[in-house]
């Protein structure tokens, strides 16, 4: 097994960066393939279209449409919001090119994340491949969903994760709160991460690769700085009380 | 917990989750990665969020998506693996699995991916909507509602409605609206034959539904039977034989019935403590309006400006409704109504009876029409009603809502035929 350019050259950097290029514009042009073909918009797709044209319109995204109460978080929404004022993009195209974006990112993620974890890059590639090709992210790539920025982020998370996890430093960890709160911004499935996080921390704690204190330490570091990323991203994308509702309704799930 | 496991497979694609688990085998089994303690940390990852995600219960398999990037690392090992076996019958046999289970992954793919319906059929369809009908409802299951809305721009023209009340909305818009359209999904209708019937040859549009291939979404338009025919002023003839009194609205209360029966139905309104008592009702009618349908309407019975005859109604009313009901009674039945219109270009006129059902007073819209011009119209509905249950019967009535128009010859006449009677068209 040829083992990995474990990336201590820069012309490993290169070649890296190459074929993070080339999945990325393979993804982008089978996702704009399925656009061409088929610009069908699905029923949640134009959800999101209509609550980006509401918040819009009344200055609030919480704005009740026609009484439906969605719980929601508004990351993606927002993004496709300034990307519409920024570029005067129709809410169509704005919401379908982030979409496109983060859809196209996603196999490049799934490259990097396989390459961190088995460290060969055969098996890399052949993920990217089928994560290129995956049905079910194809078609999201063209619905202007949450879902892609959602995942990217995710994957990011895993990637510092895994990272982390074979070289603990509090920076990782540090970085894993800042991802996590991106994505919970995204999605409030996304906290299950604030599980699986303190859980890697305690598995490295297990394994005797770092000491309780430490251990300790880097909970804490993560904790706190989500919060504090997540009190930022509600500065700048906005905050309403009913963001609260919609994170105790999503408590209210599970117990 | 069962119901939203059953969902992972089908979020992150089936063929992929089967891979995955014959990969994770495959990784079981190899002694290097057993060394690697991350394996053990992802695989406790993995199981924590399949369990994450039945505790959370998931609504939609999409929810189960965050599960591809983990399960695609083993679906690969297994490729990667595949090319490494050296016992000649486990490499056919591996072969064989994934060459049958990599076409099924292509034809998915073929299917999902690259099928091409009609992309933007209801943009398009709503452009013609928009374009040639004046004034319709349209009804939209509630499952596409947000779709519709959002490419039909019709704002408030568009009805959300659940599987269960498609029945009554079919039957009961039958004939309110000039255009009703019914957006639904197949299997919603399919088990309602009075549904079917009406809705036969009266497909419009049809779409597939993106998240279920086997499903398929109709729309339908219902026209309504109802006529609004342009007649000549000079040549007005009232259809006969008119069971309504006083139906050309010629004989008038006296003053002190007219103000009784105005205190009794519109006595809230201020414009009546100043203009009520020359205010005249005709006989066997009154004026009616509610509180909270907007004000001041504006009523009486005209002399000069009169359709046929010395007299016809008036009523106006800016903002909000107004309208004349009369006092007599039909039984059962069915029933041809018909009236004379002139009115302000746009004002909305709706036709409706008042009946007593189960116990309590219901006011039934039967046909809405707009006034598209100042020209001189005919209205003709139809009005069937079976199910009262005391005897006191039904008394008819027009409203209008957002304009003014003059109203004369009010005619209620036996139903013979399922076709509406013929007015004198010019």
């Amino acid at each position: 097994m040829p083992d990995i350019c474990l990336t201590k050259t820069h012309r490993k950097y290169r070649t890296l960066l190459c074929i993070c290029i080339l999945i990325y514009l393979a993804a982008m042009l089978v996702r704009m393939i399925k656009i061409a073909l088929d610009p069908t918009l699905t029923r949640d797709g134009s959800v999101y279209l209509i609550w980006v044209e509401n918040w819009i319109a009344t200055g609030n995204f919480y704005y009740d449409f026609f009484g439906r109460v969605d719980p929601s978080m508004p990351l993606s929404p927002w993004m496709i919001k300034e990307l519409m004022q920024l570029g005067g993009f129709n809410v169509e195209i704005a919401g379908r090119s982030l979409s496109m974006f983060f859809g196209s990112l996603f196999p490049v993620i799934g490259f990097l994340f396989t390459l961190r974890l088995c460290r060969n890059i055969r098996v890399a590639l052949i993920a990217a491949f089928l994560l290129v090709f995956l049905p079910e992210l194809v078609e999201l790539s063209g619905q202007p969903m949450r879902e892609n920025c959602y995942i990217v982020f995710c994957g990011m998370l895993m990637i510092v994760l895994v990272e982390a996890f074979r070289k603990s430093t509090v920076f990782k960890w540090a970085l894993c709160g800042v991802i996590l709160a991106l994505s919970v911004y995204c999605r409030y499935e996304a906290m299950e991460f604030a599980v699986i996080v303190p859980l890697f921390l305690a598995a490295l704690w297990a394994f005797k690769k770092i000491k309780f204190k430490e251990m300790f330490l880097n909970a804490a570091v993560f904790f706190l700085v989500s919060g504090l990323s997540f009190v930022l991203l509600a500065a700048c994308v906005g905050f309403d009380s009913r963001l609260i509702e919609r994170l105790s309704f999503f408590f209210n799930r599970i117990f | 917990m069962l119901e939203s496991f059953e969902k992972i497979p089908k979020g992150v694609n089936l063929i992929l989750f089967i891979w995955a688990a014959v990969g994770l085998f495959f990784m079981l089994r190899d002694a290097k990665v057993r060394k690697e303690k991350i394996f053990y940390a992802c695989l406790a990852m993995i199981a924590f969020m399949i369990f994450w995600r039945t505790l959370i219960r998931l609504i939609s398999s999409r929810y189960a998506i965050c599960l591809i990037l983990p399960l695609t690392v083993s679906a690969a090992y297994l490729v990667f693996i595949q090319g490494k076996r050296r016992h000649v019958l486990v490499r056919v046999a591996l072969s064989a699995a994934l060459a049958v289970s990599g076409f099924l992954f292509l034809k998915m793919n073929t299917n999902s991916v690259f099928r091409n319906y009609s992309s933007n059929i209801l943009s398009e369809m709503f452009k013609d909507i928009e374009s040639s009908r004046e004034k319709h409802l349209y009804v939209a299951s509630w499952k596409d509602f947000s779709r519709v809305y959002y490419a039909s721009r019709l704002g408030d023209s568009i009805t959300s409605i659940r599987d269960k009340d498609i029945h009554d909305y079919v039957v009961g818009y039958r004939n309110v609206y000039p255009d009703v359209f019914f957006n639904v999904e197949s299997r919603s209708i399919a088990d309602d034959p009075v549904v079917l019937e009406m809705l036969r040859d009266k497909q419009v549009a049809s779409l597939i539904d993106d998240t279920d291939k086997n499903k398929k979404q109709y729309v339908y338009l219902l026209s309504s039977e109802n006529k609004c025919v342009p007649v000549s002023e000079s040549r007005i003839a009232p259809l006969r034989p008119n069971l309504l009194e006083n139906g050309g609205l010629e004989q008038l209360d006296s003053p002190e019935e007219s103000y009784g029966k105005l205190k009794a139905h519109v006595e809230q309104y201020a414009m009546l403590r100043n203009a009520g008592e020359s205010i005249r009702t005709p006989r066997n009618a009154f004026f009616h309006t509610a509180p909270g349908n907007g004000f001041p309407p504006e009523f009486n019975t005209q002399e000069s400006g009169a359709i046929d005859g010395n007299r016809s109604v008036w009523i106006g009313i800016p903002d909000g409704s107004a309208g004349l009901m009369f006092d007599q009674r039909f039984s059962n039945g069915k029933y041809d109504y018909s009236m004379l219109v002139k009115g302000k270009t746009g004002t909305r006129i709706c036709i409706f009876f008042e009946a007593e059902k189960n116990g309590s007073r219901e006011t039934v819209p039967v046909a809405t029409f707009t006034i598209p011009d100042k020209r001189l119209f005919r209205i003709t509905s139809k009005i069937s009603v079976d199910d009262l249950d005391r005897e006191d019967g039904f008394r008819v009535g027009v409203s209008v809502r957002n304009g003014e128009a003059y109203f004369d010859d009010f005619s209620v006449t036996p139903s013979e035929t399922d076709e509406p009677p013929s007015p004198v068209a010019d």
